[in-house]
């Protein structure tokens, strides 16, 4: 798009906004229209000065390289020892400027850390640069919310944000950032709308992003060492993520959002007879699995790559019974589901 | 380098702590969380064995313990939601209505 578009838009942007500071509760209808086209045009904007920018400055090449990351690693990581000094600068900008700019997915950049750093020292980069890009977020999110939100959105819809700031919001948000997969981008900046205290946001999200970071720098570093993911299971892997960040976790969501939790009491008792009994068993179970695990050698076979041809292929030939009689089962479950969903049910 | 058996024991800390908290907790929601860690470890455990033996029967496996998950927990969140209907609670301690 070229930014000579953005010019007329930015009358409309200051129309609108002139217009909102002056307008009084009585117009919030037009008001609002006009608080819509203005983030229209602020997005508009802000799209045309990316695309604009886009040749001019150095993160293209950087970032341009760092997704051509899987045809030729040696002139990458070539490339970012070519800054010297300033390559873990360069590494943590593009990491900040990864979660600051959403749609771009981490992924991408954490194992790059992990390719030219090494696990360790890729991970710290890697956190340093998230914990900034994610505090930017919060803040924009919180100056956007004092100069826009606040004044256009009715308290009560803001005050339904607010259960993140209790503490079971804030162990939700939690695992939302340990959840891989998860667009914890677009969350950072949620909570900024939200009244979520800076010193919480700060612990949450880094915290929670730990685990994901640190398994990047791992395959990272492997793959700079030269082993490709360890498990040849890509195709389960993305359906796993899929399934459970996308579907199941979704729908826990929605029952957790169906029932009362100040109703409900969550408190764990503590050490009951019962709750002793079951950790001793569970002591002995883990001893009994590990005393099985140790006896267990394999000679090493040649790695399959679990693609989705190779998965389909199976799937539809030697495993085709058992296939079609799990779609038997998911038809029972629909069914079952919306019996017990009608009202009238019991 | 990670060996089979650092994945099998990473399974089974799953399985025990999914143990743990489905014997231990008393909101029916959590008791449902940890049968997923339960039924997520054997699909660690299977994934791995099968990228160890060579064979991908076992990531196959994967997709059918995951069908099975998603229609049990279907079924269950329907359950709880009338349950909850019923008696204002999900605590396990108040579901005793077939004791006798």
């Amino acid at each position: 798009m070229p930014p000579t578009e953005g010019s007329p838009l930015v009358g409309v942007f200051f129309e609108g906004r002139a217009a909102g500071q002056g307008g009084s509760d009585a117009r919030t209808g037009s008001l609002r229209r006009k608080a819509i086209i203005a983030g229209v045009a602020l997005l508009l904007i802000g799209g045309a000065i990316g695309f604009a920018l886009y040749d001019l400055l150095p993160w293209r090449a950087y970032f341009d390289a760092s997704l051509r990351l899987f045809e030729d690693r040696a002139a990458m990581a070539a490339y970012i020892k070519s800054w010297g000094i300033l390559a873990p600068l360069a590494f943590m900008f593009v990491q900040a400027f990864q979660v600051v700019a959403s749609p771009i997915p981490g992924e991408v950049t954490g194992l790059l850390g992990g390719i030219v750093f090494g696990t360790a020292i890729g991970f710290l980069y890697s956190t340093i640069g998230l914990t900034i890009g994610s505090i930017a977020c919060f803040a924009i999110a919180r100056w956007l919310e004092v100069r826009f939100v606040e004044r256009f959105v009715p308290k009560e819809i803001s005050a339904k944000f607010d259960f993140l700031t209790r503490a079971e919001g804030i162990i939700v948000t939690f695992v939302m950032f340990v959840i891989p997969g998860f667009p914890k981008d677009y969350l950072c900046y949620l909570l900024g709308l939200s009244h979520m205290p800076w010193r919480t946001f700060l612990l949450v999200s880094t915290i929670g992003r730990m685990p994901g970071t640190w398994l990047l720098s791992v395959q990272g570093s492997n793959i700079w060492h030269g082993n490709y993911w360890e498990f040849g299971a890509v195709l389960v892997a993305t359906v796993l993520v899929l399934v459970y960040a996308g579907a199941l976790l979704v729908l826990f969501l929605f029952v957790v959002m169906l029932i009362d939790f100040r109703k409900v009491n969550l408190d764990w008792q503590a050490l009951k007879p019962s709750t002793v009994l079951a950790g001793v068993l569970g002591i002995l179970l883990f001893v009994q699995f590990y005393k099985v695990i140790q006896k267990v050698s394999l000679p090493g076979a040649e790695a399959v790559d679990g693609t989705a041809q190779a998965i389909g292929k199976l799937l539809f030939s030697r495993q085709v019974l058992p296939f079609e009689l799990t779609s038997v089962l998911l038809l029972a479950a629909v069914v079952s589901v919306v019996v017990l969903a009608k009202k009238d049910a019991s | 380098m990670i060996g089979l058996n650092h994945y099998l024991v990473v399974a089974a800390l799953l399985f025990v702590i999914g143990f743990l908290a489905s014997s231990c907790a008393r909101n029916i929601l959590l008791v449902l969380l940890s049968i997923e860690l339960i039924l997520n470890s054997a699909n660690l455990s299977f994934v791995a064995f099968s990228s160890f033996l060579g064979d991908l029967t076992g990531q196959v496996m994967v997709f059918f313990t995951m069908i099975v998950a998603a229609a049990e927990i279907t079924v269950a969140l329907a359950i709880v939601v009338l349950l909850y209907r019923k008696k204002r609670s999900t605590d396990t301690d108040t579901l005793n209505t077939l004791k006798w």
